[in-house]
């Protein structure tokens, strides 16, 4: 008992878990809550047999809020509407949540005359957004076996069982409309899938990378309809499924990998197996099996073939069939004017992979990359339509211009041999703009804020000269510089002259010196008679020496009395005077400290004083004259 | 002595009697001349304030034709072509003014303004910094302003080297010998500015380009391979010529012959 209490006691802990565990889930579900509201997805068969029950559904996949059902005219509904919706929330290891709703209203309908049933649109509000599904008929045939009605409802619901569909019954082929080509030249490729059963599903088709190739897929609609075609005396339904456009892009032999379709068939079972009990209560008849099925293709090989040698220098990869075309919009222009120029490539071939040509514009002119514009056609015959390279050129300059003839080569694989195309020259007139355009001041090379505008004129006096004037070599010019030389030759020599004259003070010194030495020697002769001793020797001593300093125009400074002795020598003095000279000029010097007797007396040292200076002077004048 | 002073004032007379005839002849010769060219050149000014551009045009004109000249009115002629949207011709008479008066910065706001509507704007290939220096240097005056200064520098150089002579001290000598040498100094480089901005006045070495597309041949002949492009208004440094041709080398230093007859010398 307590056994089973803890039992159920775990069971209740494990329950709440779960449900904790559930609403985790519900929570991160709600939080990533982001419903893909795609179109209503109808899956109802087009022809019906009258009096057999068939299915119509409604699928959306996402959680409507409103459901309006369709109305359905001309039918007798069996069941429904019935709802079911299913979630699928999966976490994947980064914890990203992944949800997957599906809301499916369904029906079940049955004709009850031949003709024709309506089914208006059903529409659903998810999100708040209203989707509708469009609304379609059925056609309602004259059923061949009403007897056997039952016989749908065997055994639904897809098996993956291991039941093999014989390849002879179901098959797909890649058709190529041409097995070599050269590069660049476009193959249409169609992927055919060939049926002896009854196909229910279609899982995908899974496309190989095609290698080699550029693709470009053709549009068509959603196979509706299989044509019969009999291959090895079978009859088989037929559908091309896909078709493409594809241009080799290198050479060799390229190969089309295999196409892998999914698809669902049902094939009936004509096996003696047992049958079920529930089988055996509603009825006999042959049991179909839903078998999913993936095909494959078988390789298939193109041998592409390089272009011929030599490639004109004109040509941009344009294989194929095409016409050229230049155009201007106006022949007549300002310059600065915006002029479009466009090359147009049409026709049918590898447009896609054409590039544009070279122009050579004039140098002058301003050339915009050109803007491209494609109108291209992918059809089951080819890819076809035009290209267009739009230039937008502005001229800079006045003048007759010349855009040259565009050449573009093709390459066309019938002929296998290029051919070129050749546009018409323009030429283009362009006048001389006035540099303003649309208010914005267009120059060479900068743009300028507007409103610039030159200074002004200048006012007054033209201060006019003749074109030939300059100051610059101009005579006067000359005479000035001439003027200054000469007025500074003046002074100079005016200078010099002064300069001589100068040397003339010296001159002038010696012509006097006999007479100032006479003067002191005056004064000396007055203070022996005031009997002032030291007074009359310095008067001596100066008398002597300004004798000799202007005699000999020696400076105060470097006058001394070997300078003196030697420059009197020189002259030719001869040695008693210069004795009797030193004698006197050392009676003076010693008399202030140590007066000696060398003179008797005072008289003596004067009258030799003047004896001497009158001697050097009588010597000197006689050598001078 | 005395007898030569007077023999020197005989000379100085006969000379400044003869430098005065000189002037006044040329004065009065030109007098009339310039008279009747200001007065046009006054009319031209009025018709241009009164936005009468084509008239001021002829009477600008007419006055170049009279043989004088001078910056404003190479300047109001460059003026008026503006505003008749001849921008080359209006480059071509602003150059001239810049030779004229280089310092003048009216002239050169318009030039640059000109400039811009028209003519390549070229990388100019800068020369040596010295040659740049002394450029812009000249440039402060015209050559008739650096010639009166180099007659001025000169003037104070004679001063300096009279006050050098007639100074007593060694130490006045030594100053006024150092002024004198910096007067000479300022006297050379004026002298050569002036001399140099001469020379651009009357050899007229650059020209316009006076047509809206211009291809530089390689070789004086018109089977010469182009060589690059010129435009209307851009200014190039004419070289040398053969016949009818121009060898012409653009700012940026490219070199290629051109017919004479495209270019509008300065």
């Amino acid at each position: 008992m307590k056994n089973r209490n803890a039992q159920i006691v775990s069971l209740f802990y494990r329950r709440s878990f779960m449900a904790l565990a559930l609403g985790i889930v519900f929570f991160l579900f709600a939080c990533n809550e982001v419903l893909r509201a795609d179109d209503i997805e109808v899956s109802a068969p087009r022809t019906v047999e009258v009096g057999q029950p068939f299915q119509i559904s409604f699928s959306v996949s996402a959680r409507p809020k409103k459901i309006e059902p369709p109305l359905i005219d001309g039918a007798t509904i069996l069941a429904g509407p019935s709802t079911s919706s299913s979630q699928n929330v999966q976490i994947d290891n980064n914890g990203q949540v992944y949800e997957n709703a599906t809301f499916t209203l369904s029906y079940f309908i049955k004709a009850d005359k031949e003709g024709k049933i309506k089914v208006g649109s059903a529409s659903v509000n998810v999100n708040g957004k209203v989707i509708q599904s469009k609304p379609f008929t059925i056609n309602a045939v004259k059923g061949s076996r009403q007897a056997s009605q039952n016989q749908q409802q065997g055994q639904r619901g897809t098996s993956s069982s291991d039941s093999k569909v014989d390849g002879s019954d179901l098959f797909v082929r890649v058709l190529l409309n041409k097995n070599s080509a050269y590069v660049g030249e476009q193959i249409t490729a169609s992927i055919k899938l060939y049926t002896r059963l009854e196909i229910i599903g279609d899982e995908g088709v899974k496309l190989p990378t095609f290698n080699g190739f550029y693709r470009q897929d053709v549009e068509s609609k959603p196979v509706s309809q299989f044509d019969r075609e009999t291959v090895n005396g079978k009859v088989y339904g037929t559908a091309v499924i896909k078709k493409f456009v594809l241009w080799p892009q290198k050479t060799g032999d390229l190969v089309v990998d295999p196409v892998e379709l999914q698809l669902v068939v049902q094939k009936v079972i004509r096996s003696h197996r047992a049958r079920s009990l529930l089988e055996e209560f509603l009825g006999s008849g042959p049991s179909v099996e839903n078998i999913r099925q993936v095909i494959k293709s078988t390789p298939v090989k193109v041998k592409v073939k390089s272009l011929p040698e030599p490639q004109p220098a004109s040509y941009y990869g344009a294989v194929g069939n095409f016409t050229l075309k230049t155009s201007v919009d106006k022949t007549k222009a300002k310059a600065n004017d915006a002029i479009t120029f466009k090359v147009t490539l049409s026709g049918s071939g590898s447009l896609n992979l054409s590039e544009a040509p070279k122009i050579t514009f004039p140098a002058d002119f301003e050339v915009y990359d050109p803007k491209v514009n494609e109108n291209i056609n992918n059809s089951a015959s080819g890819s076809s339509g035009s290209k267009t390279w739009e230039y937008v050129i502005i001229p800079r300059n006045a003048g007759k211009f010349e855009i040259p003839a565009v050449e573009y080569s093709t390459f066309k694989p019938v002929t296998g041999k290029y051919s070129t195309l050749t546009s018409q020259a323009i030429s283009l007139n362009i006048d001389k703009g006035d540099g303003v355009t649309n208010g914005v001041v267009i120059q060479r090379n900068d743009i300028k804020v507007i409103g610039n505008d030159i200074r002004y004129i200048k006012l007054g006096r033209g201060r006019l000269k003749p074109a030939e004037a300059a100051v610059f070599g101009a005579w006067y010019f000359w005479l000035i510089i001439a003027l200054c030389v000469i007025s500074v030759v003046v002074v100079w020599r005016f200078w010099k002259n002064k300069v001589i004259l100068a040397s003339n003070v010296s001159l002038l010194k010696q012509k006097r010196a006999s007479r100032m030495a006479e003067r002191r020697l005056k004064e000396a002769a007055s203070l022996l008679h005031s009997s002032n001793r030291i007074g009359f020797f310095e008067a001596i001593h100066s008398a002597i020496w300004g004798y000799l300093g202007d005699k000999l125009s020696i400076s105060p400074a470097k006058l001394s009395r070997e300078a003196a002795f030697e420059m009197l020598q020189s002259r030719s003095i001869d040695h008693e005077l210069l004795e009797k000279l030193s004698l006197l000029l050392d009676a003076c010097e010693m008399e202030r400290f140590a007066p000696i007797s060398t003179f008797s007396s005072l008289d003596e040292v004067y009258v030799s004083a003047r004896e001497a200076i009158t001697q050097i002077d009588a010597k000197l004048k006689s050598k001078k004259s | 002595m005395k007898k030569k002073y007077t023999l020197y004032s005989k000379w100085l007379k006969y000379i400044l009697l003869s430098i005065s005839l000189l002037v006044i002849y040329n004065n009065t010769d030109a007098a009339q001349s310039n008279f009747d060219s200001e007065v046009t050149y006054q009319r031209a000014n009025i018709a241009f304030r009164n936005t009468n551009y084509e008239q001021a045009k002829q009477l600008y004109l007419e006055v170049i034709q009279h043989g004088v000249i001078s910056y404003k009115l190479y300047f109001n002629l460059g003026n008026t072509y503006f505003k008749l949207k001849d921008y080359t011709h209006a480059i071509l008479y602003y150059e001239k003014a810049a030779l004229q008066d280089p310092s003048d910065e009216d002239i050169r706001y318009n030039l640059s303004l000109a400039r811009n509507f028209i003519g390549d704007k070229t990388e100019e290939v800068r020369p040596f910094f010295l040659i740049t220096w002394y450029n812009s240097v000249s440039e402060f005056n015209s050559s008739d302003q650096w010639a009166w200064w180099a007659l001025g520098c000169f003037l104070c150089v004679s001063l300096f080297v009279i006050f050098f002579f007639l100074a007593g001290d060694m130490h006045k000598k030594k100053l006024m010998l150092l002024f004198s040498f910096i007067f000479l100094f300022a006297f050379l480089a004026s002298f050569s500015f002036s001399f140099y901005r001469y020379k651009l006045l009357k050899d007229s070495i650059h020209a316009i380009v006076n047509q809206p597309v211009v291809n530089a041949k390689s070789s004086p002949s018109d089977d010469g391979t182009d060589i690059f492009i010129v435009h209307e208004g851009t200014k190039v440094q004419m070289l040398d010529s053969v016949g009818e041709w121009k060898e012409i080398r653009i700012p940026d230093g490219n070199r290629g012959w051109v017919l004479k007859e495209l270019l509008l010398p300065i």
